[in-house]
């Protein structure tokens, strides 16, 4: 472990669905809660700082803009992990008071990490020496995906790999192509869950190093991750493409005009006969 | 020779250019005595300032093809830019090669030089950053000779872009010091070839302005500057980072692209092709070709045997922020803002002296700081904000 700390912003997903069952949603938050406190407890250097996704909208649970007060010690505990706790289970609640219908089936997480991007960097700047911060993001997720987000989601991993910040993900219930690319994309794990009981665990034994102990670690080998593109006419994965030099649609098959910049394509025969000529 | 009446009178000198330089005069103590803040809003200004010119074009010219000719003459040793010249630009090129392939994915490049009268191709039309990265260290050794050719340039430049397909952008950038060019035939003949094959010419001077260089870029659609010092060069040479606006006679065409499987575990260990000449060893990992089952360690790269296009798809969206740039936010004094801290990073306006303005999304409403509005437009280039709410993002996709 290197000793100048590190800094974890977590993004926790919690979208109104995992509320059907109540067992779920308790050993959910408990997990994330714990692993907050066992990074926190792990070093005094350590830093954390939570932000909570819904379908709805955004927020940061911790730390909050107005600021730090510690309270007074409860039941012999850590002042500053109660207060974590505290300023947690409030914004959570406060959060989950004002949702309202659910029509969406996904979180808005890659604002989410949006914003765990420019905290990370306002910390950096912060940084009275000026030195690379120790700095990772970690995302829990449990809500299904629909792809509407996938340009704010490049964006998020295409940044996070300019500044050097490892995204970490862990999603519960099923895979997620997307958010297995950003974790690949920044140099993070990625892993899936089964079920909700697994979460702590998997949390303390992968994702508490920081990214340069894991080196010294034996991972799990990465699963192989699927670049492919969907096509913009029928939406599915393909292998090989045609891209508008306009506008970069894929689709997959030969098409006249693009649908997205209404381009009309010349087809390979003008083309040749323009070369000949000028030869 | 020089520039026009009124160029002249707008270009100061060195030690006037710009405000950084004599911020002894600037410099003022704030209320509570500290001198920093004051030199932080002129950066603050300096930086916004830049973005605000950036215009989103309409059709852009995503696949570019780009020649950098590097003069390479006696005129490169001069002293003027420390440490000479030659040592100077090729640092700030070598910074622009990374840069550039980072923003432009699917765009290619390849350096071309010129000394003694004639031009010679150091790397070829790839878009693999670490080619050109080695040429351009040797070239840092190299010594520099005799007179540059801007002919000669043009012609190497124009055997490899003449053949590139029409929907391509094809650009020759050139940096040249010398007030000459010695060239073997009629320049004009070339310069009508190099219009007629549709590349556009632009011109950075190190010393001054040449009629000669004046005339290709007008001709071609290309840009013609004159550096003032090493910070103006660096200024001047990343301003040929974003794409340019698509000319006229390009055409639009379908371009076929692969985008490869990731080589699973179990595969058979092979060569991979993009290091074939330096004796690669047998791995397992890397991306196969889906057309011919090459392999290759890194994309994007343009499969050796077949010629397919190899990407993947975050390659292509990292092309479409310039499709789809981040709108710029308007700016307001802090005294004025909506909220006490910002939306991004959490950092309170009250407390931070440095902080003059705060800048607002006007999709989302959302208050930034300085910071956090240069990280979201150079970097991030999607808004928290509109990212947060449900009713935008939904907008943003129909």
């Amino acid at each position: 472990m290197t000793g100048d700390g590190s800094v974890l912003v977590m993004v926790v997903d919690v979208h109104p669905q995992m509320a059907e069952q109540p067992e779920y949603i308790h050993s959910y938050l408990n997990s994330v809660i714990a692993f907050a406190n066992y990074h926190l407890a792990f070093s005094r250097m350590n830093k954390v700082a939570l932000i909570a996704a819904n379908h709805h909208e955004t927020r940061f649970l911790y730390p909050q803009p107005t600021g730090e007060k510690v309270d007074r010690q409860k039941d012999g505990r850590l002042e500053y992990l109660n207060h974590v706790d505290e300023s947690i289970a409030e914004e959570l609640k406060d959060m989950m008071c004002k949702t309202q219908s659910v029509k969406q089936t996904e979180s808005l997480l890659s604002g989410a990490i949006c914003r765990a991007l420019l905290y990370t960097k306002r910390l950096e700047e912060e940084e009275t020496i000026k030195k690379k911060l120790n700095s990772r993001i970690l995302v829990i997720k449990i809500s299904t995906d629909t792809g509407s987000q996938y340009l704010n989601y490049i964006n998020t991993y295409l940044s996070a790999q300019k500044i050097g910040a490892a995204i970490d993900v862990c999603v519960i219930g099923s895979d997620c192509g997307l958010l297995q690319q950003g974790a690949d994309i920044s140099g993070g794990y990625y892993c899936c869950l089964q079920d909700v009981s697994e979460l702590l665990q998997s949390l303390v034994m992968m994702y508490q190093p920081d990214i340069a102990t894991r080196k010294k670690l034996n991972a799990p080998p990465p699963e192989s991750v699927d670049y492919r593109a969907a096509c913009f006419c029928h939406h599915t994965l393909v292998d090989m493409g045609n891209v508008c030099s306009n506008c970069l649609s894929v689709y997959c098959r030969t098409v006249p005009l693009c649908s997205t910049c209404d381009v009309i394509f010349q087809t390979d025969r003008p083309v040749m006969k323009a070369l000949k000529r000028k030869k | 020779m020089l520039q026009d009446e009124d160029d002249v009178q707008d270009q100061k000198y060195r030690w006037a250019a710009s405000g950084y330089e004599k911020s002894w005069e600037a410099v003022g103590e704030d209320d509570s005595g500290r001198i920093e803040p004051s030199i932080t809003e002129m950066i603050q200004k300096a930086r916004r300032r830049r973005l605000l010119e950036r215009e989103a074009s309409v059709r852009l010219g995503i696949m570019r093809h780009v020649f950098i000719v590097l003069d390479m003459s006696q005129a490169m040793t001069e002293q003027d830019f420390k440490p000479t010249r030659q040592i100077c630009t090729l640092k700030i090129v070598e910074e622009f090669v990374k840069e550039f392939h980072d923003q432009n994915p699917i765009s290619q490049m390849g350096l071309i030089m010129t000394q003694n009268k004639m031009a010679k191709r150091c790397s070829d039309l790839s878009n693999n950053p670490h080619r050109h990265i080695e040429a351009i260290k040797k070239l840092m050794d190299a010594p520099c000779r005799s007179e540059p050719s801007i002919q000669n340039s043009l012609e190497v430049a124009l055997a490899s872009l003449r053949h590139l397909p029409r929907h391509t952008s094809r650009e020759v950038l050139i940096i040249y010091a010398a007030l000459t060019t010695c060239d073997p035939g009629e320049i004009d003949a070339t310069i009508q070839k190099v219009k007629e094959a549709n590349i556009r010419v632009s011109v950075i001077g190190l010393t001054a302005e040449l009629r000669i260089a004046k005339e290709i870029s007008q001709e071609t659609g290309g840009t013609l500057s004159v550096s003032l010092n090493d910070l103006h060069l660096k200024e001047l040479i990343n301003e040929h980072l974003e794409p340019p606006a698509a000319s006229v006679k390009m055409d639009h065409t379908l371009i076929k692209v692969g985008f490869p499987h990731q080589v699973n575990i179990d595969a058979k260990s092979a060569l991979c092709m993009c290091h074939l000449d330096d004796l690669p060893s047998l791995n397992t990992r890397g991306y196969y070709c889906p057309q011919c089952t090459a392999k290759y360690c890194d994309l994007p790269a343009e499969c050796r045997v077949c010629g397919l296009m190899l990407i993947t798809a975050p390659h292509l969206a990292r092309s479409y922020r310039h499709l789809f740039p981040l709108k710029h936010f308007s700016e307001q004094p802090v005294e004025e803002s909506p909220a006490s801290h910002c939306y991004g990073c959490l950092k309170n306006f009250t407390s931070s002296s440095a902080d003059k303005n705060i800048y607002i999304c006007e999709t989302c409403q959302q208050v930034f700081c300085f910071s956090c509005d240069i990280f979201l437009h150079e970097t991030l280039h999607s808004c928290p904000g509109c990212a947060s709410n449900p009713s935008i993002s939904q907008y943003k996709e129909s």
